[in-house]
């Protein structure tokens, strides 16, 4: 067989096929589902309105709205709890290191620092309580505007300090001690799903704004395209065993969910990469297995978007990435969101 | 004017019946040859003999999809001419470039299926497309077989080029795994 007979072939497909490919009606059956669905009885049955069907109504009534009840303030505490940086991986042996803020910046120059850290196994609801082991970054560091404690520095052990566009803070920088510093680090998001390459600039997207990760964890962004479970064991495996996932919207015609793992990560001149791998949970026994696929989509409700948490970042994890391929989808020269970037406790 | 009513011209021999059917589809026809031929005339020349051969057949032939029908026979014509004249360079753009993309999918040059006849391959490809969802498939027909391009599709289709292309490519290569696993 050669590309002429299958050109050739796709001659005789189903005519209905043919024209319903032109003619999209795919939409119109959206439409209509809604009208079959909700679609009002010709006949309503009328109600039973003896005194004590009446009173057992009343009494089911009232256990319904205390249930309901019950389920919501369960629900808000549980949510409370987990805006209070309460940690959502519960892996026993991951050795978390790093968090992943987002900022604001305000008029006035100042900037809001949200700092999560921890082990997977560890609660911290205070910034600085777990220190970090990265020995890795050329870091470039700055203290934000405001604060009072005194200074930023250049990190130390950085083999080039890369001047980072997204700095434009007016505190002054005097050197401290790497332990005292509160290193930032520009993110870049890289998401992609293994299944292409950079050659034909398909399936990835570099997501480097705040702006851009809000719509693309809504839904509400088009270019961004997920994979649909091409994975190798060893990347699905990966994904699920990292405790750093964000959760997506699952742009195909099934409306589910997927999830992103960090696969890789680098620093280089001063901004850290992320790889970010997907999977797409192909049956519920796989969520089942993966509870904290759940936990994570709280997360991505909230504001403080996007919010990566426990960010292990070494050199044999890069190492492993760009075996993978994942380090293909990586762009180094893009302009990245000064409100958006990383923190590490030194 | 409905397909309905414009079949039933030709059931009446009424020659409108050709007039209709030029002012409803002769564009999109004209385009579609002209991807497969690359020379505006060559693409007239296809639709004019679609035309003719559309008068001939109906009736007997009834087609449930009036449009579908003329697209089959004018990418077959198209196609057929375009083979034939290799003067120049085979085909349009277009047809060179899904051409280059569908050799992606093909089993292995040694593979059992290497002797497939267009008739079997014809059934294979129906199979293919109706196991593909919906979105899916209709990317995959309008690149295939109306030739339109990536950037085309994504208007079309109100989605982003990047995701025509991803799910192109996945589908290719699902044909590939389709052709190839497949039994006779």
């Amino acid at each position: 067989m050669n590309a002429m007979t299958l050109f050739k072939a796709l001659s005789h497909l189903n005519p209905q096929d043919i024209a319903d490919a032109w003619n999209g009606t795919a939409p119109e059956e959206a439409k209509t589902e809604p009208e079959q669905f909700y679609a009002i009885p010709a006949e309503i049955p009328k109600r039973n309105n003896h005194p004590r069907r009446l009173l057992l109504r009343r009494i089911t009534e009232a256990a319904a709205c205390a249930a309901c009840l019950a389920l919501a303030v369960t629900a808000l505490l549980k949510f409370r709890a987990l805006s209070g940086r309460t940690p959502l991986n519960s892996a026993p042996n991951q050795t978390a290191a790093v968090t992943v803020i987002t900022t604001e910046r305000t008029g006035t120059d100042t900037r809001k620092t949200e700092s999560v850290t921890g082990t997977a196994d560890t609660v911290s609801t205070e910034p600085g309580t777990e220190q970090t082991t990265q020995d890795t970054a050329p870091l470039q560091t700055k203290q934000t505007a405001g604060d009072t404690s005194g200074s930023a520095a250049e990190t130390t052990g950085s083999a080039a300090s890369g001047s980072q566009t997204a700095e434009s803070s007016t505190a002054e920088t005097t050197s401290v001690s790497a332990e005292q510093a509160e290193a930032k680090i520009p993110v870049m998001v890289v998401l992609g799903d293994g299944a292409q390459t950079q050659d034909n600039g398909a399936g990835w997207s570099i997501l480097k704004d705040k702006a851009a990760i809000e719509a693309y964890l809504a839904g509400d962004s088009p270019e961004v395209t997920v994979g649909i479970g091409l994975k190798s064991p060893e990347l699905k495996n990966k994904i699920l065993s990292n405790p750093a996932m964000i959760r997506v919207r699952w742009m195909s015609d099934d409306a589910r969910w997927s999830s992103y793992g960090i696969t890789s990560a680098e620093v280089k001149n001063g901004v850290l990469h992320l790889g970010i791998a997907v999977y797409c949970a192909d049956s519920a026994g796989d969520f089942a297995r993966s509870p904290w696929v759940y936990d994570a989509a709280l997360i991505c409700s909230a504001d403080e978007l996007p919010d990566l948490r426990d960010v292990q970042i070494t050199k044999t994890e890069f190492t492993e990435s760009e075996a993978s391929g994942i380090r293909e989808w990586m762009r180094f020269d893009e302009q990245l969101d000064p409100d958006l970037y990383l923190t590490v406790k030194k | 004017m409905e397909d309905a009513e414009i079949i039933g011209l030709y059931f009446a021999r009424d020659e409108r019946a050709i007039r209709e059917t030029g002012s409803k589809y002769g564009a999109a026809l004209s385009r579609l040859a002209e991807r497969i031929t690359g020379s505006p005339q060559d693409a007239e020349e296809c639709v004019n003999d679609v035309m003719l051969s559309t008068w001939n057949a109906i009736p007997p032939a009834k087609p449930q999809s009036l449009f579908a029908y003329l697209v089959t026979a004018v990418r077959n014509t198209a196609i057929n001419l375009a083979v034939r004249s290799k003067a120049e360079k085979r085909g349009g753009n277009q047809m060179r470039l899904a051409l280059d993309e569908l050799s992606e999918s093909l089993p292995a040059p040694d593979d059992v299926e290497t002797a497939l006849s267009e008739n079997e391959a014809a059934e294979r490809m129906r199979k293919f497309v109706a196991s593909l969802p919906k979105e899916t498939g209709r990317m995959f027909i309008l690149r295939y077989v109306y030739l339109l391009s990536v950037k085309e599709i994504a208007e079309k289709m109100g989605v982003g080029v990047s995701k025509v292309k991803v799910t192109l490519h996945r589908t290719r290569r699902a044909l590939k795994d389709f052709l190839g696993g497949e039994e006779l």
